[in-house]
């Protein structure tokens, strides 16, 4: 390719400094990370509106209690996938805490292809048995879901006789079922990711499982009129379509999502990478395009519905939310359209906020940066990563400990001679095969710790260096191969320089929540529903667009951060 | 019976790691154990006689570290040790695994695992709060 040639197919963009890893990398920022139109749901279903994707329901033997089995297909850039339901009946008795859970209202595959007869059969089989099952490279995606009973059956009743259900009721609570673990990439026998992963709307992180999860809502939808019509068939009435656009799945998610963080830091650093370039290419903007200032004064009022529908019982969560409100109250007054029509006025609003919170300096990123899909829409595909970070036994120490000095100062500053910085270890529960996080100086089972220790093992690291000569990194973990796990990691950050978790992960003050919320605000969840400092409740494809949306060919991409009352 | 390749990679990983094998030679063991699988090689099985020398194993991955092509390799591991930093491995699906390995390299993994105490189940991600609504 010509160097014109190659300007014209990319072209440069503008942009300011990216914000600093050590800024951007903490667990309190990342804690306060909001969905942005790169989150991977967004990025979905710009590609299944793309390519109007129709949603067709081919099998359909479910009784009128609503349990038996479904099909849906779905066809993308030429391959089908198919969600196959399972909606079974479950005994009060059973419908208990999810930490000991072994029954489900409904288990979920995503199959590559159309399944036939003894496809359905076999899957019928381990499906609802999830981890106890044994599945084919034809699946790709497993979970299973609960309904949420009040909701559900109160929906059913409403719908039987005729009326549309209660929105005081419909919107606090948001889904009529929610999902446990959406289990991808290879697990308990199902495809690796690498089958599918080259497969246009695919390509994504997570793309699969999002697909799947999106199927799942549509299916809810079928399901709870289904069993209202059988029960009435007479006076039953369909589901609202302002209701149902606003209903999404829930998903409880927990410890076990947290690690992954760590364990991929090349996939984290891709996409904090994709997202902070985006913002720097707003920020570089001189000025707003045509329309965009209106739009951006539009947004912000919905954002503030949004926030006002926003409602949790964690205290420290809600403390948060109310700051949150009265900031946005101040912004929405300053940004107004005149601001937006001012000089570089996005790069002024994020330096503007931050005098504010965490997550008011975070929801302005994401709000300028959701009327410039044609800057930033293309760096989505930049999001997955195809293999983590391989070690380079020709480096130099010299070279290992400039990348130390520029990189991990802040694991250097941690003080491990106070307990308190060593408190937690992260560690493989026996009974749940999931991680755990236990209190070392309370628990068994330190010995057997998981290397989340980052600070603590920079720390050894930079020890171990100390009196070396300058020698090679394949010579020196010839003698020191206790360093191989961190030196690989140091290694990436000049490449990858948000890899990084910038945080003691085994300190005292290390709340996992902030993991997830990070993780999950990538996926496009909002509504994070924090019910303790470990686990977290979200809404996904709340305020998405429905199957009939996407095939009619509707604006399915104006969803970011729906708000009820707005819509 | 059939696996994932990524759970091939995650069991030789807390193999390793069971066996006694530091975290970072253990991901590098899990990497060939996949590749020699992906190469129609008994990649588990390979890998536990590997892992009744922890020792032995981590010196052969950093012996690994100095050797450019696989042709400069001593043996079949080592050469899957350099492939992993040298070259991508091929497209393939679901690869067959030995029960007998696979319930092996399952034992070695189980003890990284801690067992559970009543501490750790109120501890736990989802405690003190059910999930009913």
């Amino acid at each position: 390719m010509t160097r014109e040639k190659a300007q014209a197919a990319y072209p440069a963009f503008e942009q300011v400094g990216l914000r600093a890893p050590d800024d951007v990398m903490r667990l309190a920022r990342m804690g306060a990370f909001f969905p942005t139109r790169l989150s991977f749901m967004r990025v979905l279903m710009r590609r299944l509106a793309a390519q109007r994707a129709a949603v067709e329901r081919s099998v359909w033997d479910i009784d009128a209690n609503g349990f038996g089995r479904a099909v849906y297909s779905v066809t993308l850039d030429g391959h089908t996938y198919s969600l196959v339901a399972f909606s079974n009946e479950l005994k009060p008795e059973e419908r208990t805490d999810r930490v000991i859970a072994e029954a489900w209202d409904a288990a979920f595959v995503l199959f590559d292809g159309v399944p036939g007869e003894a496809d359905l059969d076999r899957l019928q089989n381990n499906a609802p048995r999830q981890e106890a099952g044994r599945f084919s490279e034809r699946e790709l995606v497993l979970s299973r879901a609960n309904k949420s009973v009040r909701l559900f059956d109160h929906v059913v009743e409403r719908l039987a006789a005729g009326r549309q259900p209660d929105e005081g009721q419909v919107v606090p609570i948001g889904y009529l079922m929610r999902t446990t673990a959406v289990y991808g990439n290879g697990k308990f026998g199902i495809a690796d990711r690498a089958r599918i992963a080259g497969r246009g709307a695919m390509r994504g992180p997570f793309a699969a499982e999002m697909l799947a999860v999106w199927l799942i809502r549509g299916f809810t939808f079928d399901l709870v009129e289904h069993v209202a019509r059988r029960r009435a068939p007479e006076t039953a009435v369909h589901l609202d379509d302002r209701l149902r656009r606003h209903l999404g799945i829930g998903n409880s998610t927990g410890l076990g999502m947290a690690p992954f963080l760590v364990n991929h830091p090349v996939l984290l650093n891709n996409w904090i990478m994709a997202r902070e370039t985006a913002l720097a290419r707003v920020r570089a903007l001189p000025g707003a395009d045509e329309g965009v200032a209106d739009r951006l004064v539009e947004l912000t009022r919905r954002v503030s519905a949004h926030l006002d529908e926003w409602w949790v019982d964690d205290a420290r969560q809600m403390a948060r939310i109310e700051t949150l409100r009265r900031e946005w109250e101040q912004i929405a007054s300053l940004f107004d359209i005149d601001w937006w029509r001012g000089k570089r006025p996005f790069d002024r609003a994020v330096e503007h906020s931050l005098h504010a919170s965490l997550e008011c300096q975070e929801l302005v990123v994401a709000l300028v940066l959701e009327p410039h899909g044609h800057l930033i829409d293309g760096l989505a595909d930049c999001m997955d990563c195809t293999r983590e970070a391989r070690l380079e036994p020709a480096m130099t120490l010299e070279q290992l400990r400039a990348l130390i000095g520029e990189h991990c100062g802040w694991a250097l500053d941690v003080d491990f001679d106070k307990r308190a910085e060593s408190r937690r270890f992260w560690y493989v529960s026996e009974e749940k095969l999931e991680p755990r996080l236990g209190d070392r100086y309370e628990e068994q089972g330190a010995e057997l710790e998981m290397p989340l220790d980052i600070a603590r093992r920079i720390q050894a690291l930079d020890q171990s260096l100390n009196g070396e000569e300058n020698g090679t990194v394949a010579e020196f973990l010839m003698r020191h191969s206790e360093h191989r796990y961190i030196v690989r990691r140091i290694q990436s950050l000049g490449r990858h320089p948000y890899a990084e978790i910038r945080d003691n992960l085994i300190g005292e003050d290390c709340l996992p929540i902030d993991m997830l919320r990070c993780k999950l605000s990538f996926f496009g969840a909002s509504r994070f529903d924090p019910r303790s400092d470990r686990w977290t409740r979200i809404t996904l494809f709340g305020g998405a667009p429905t199957f009939d949306d996407v095939e009619k060919g509707a604006d399915c991409d104006d969803w970011w951060l729906p708000a009820f009352g707005a819509s | 019976m059939k696996c994932s390749r990524n759970e091939i990679a995650a069991l030789a990983y807390k193999a390793a790691l069971g066996a006694g094998v530091d975290p970072g030679s253990a991901q590098d063991a899990a990497a060939a154990t996949v590749r020699l699988c992906v190469e129609n090689r008994d990649g588990l099985t390979i890998l536990l006689k590997r892992l009744e020398e922890p020792e032995g194993l981590r010196q052969r991955v950093a012996a690994a570290d100095l050797k450019t092509k696989r042709e400069e390799a001593d043996d079949e591991f080592e050469k899957a040790l350099v492939a992993c930093r040298t070259d991508e491995p091929g497209a393939g699906g679901a690869i067959e695994v030995h029960e007998e390995s696979f319930a092996s390299a399952s034992r070695l993994a189980h003890r990284i695992y801690v067992p559970a105490t009543e501490a750790s189940r109120l501890s736990g991600a989802g405690a003190g709060t059910t999930d009913n609504d």
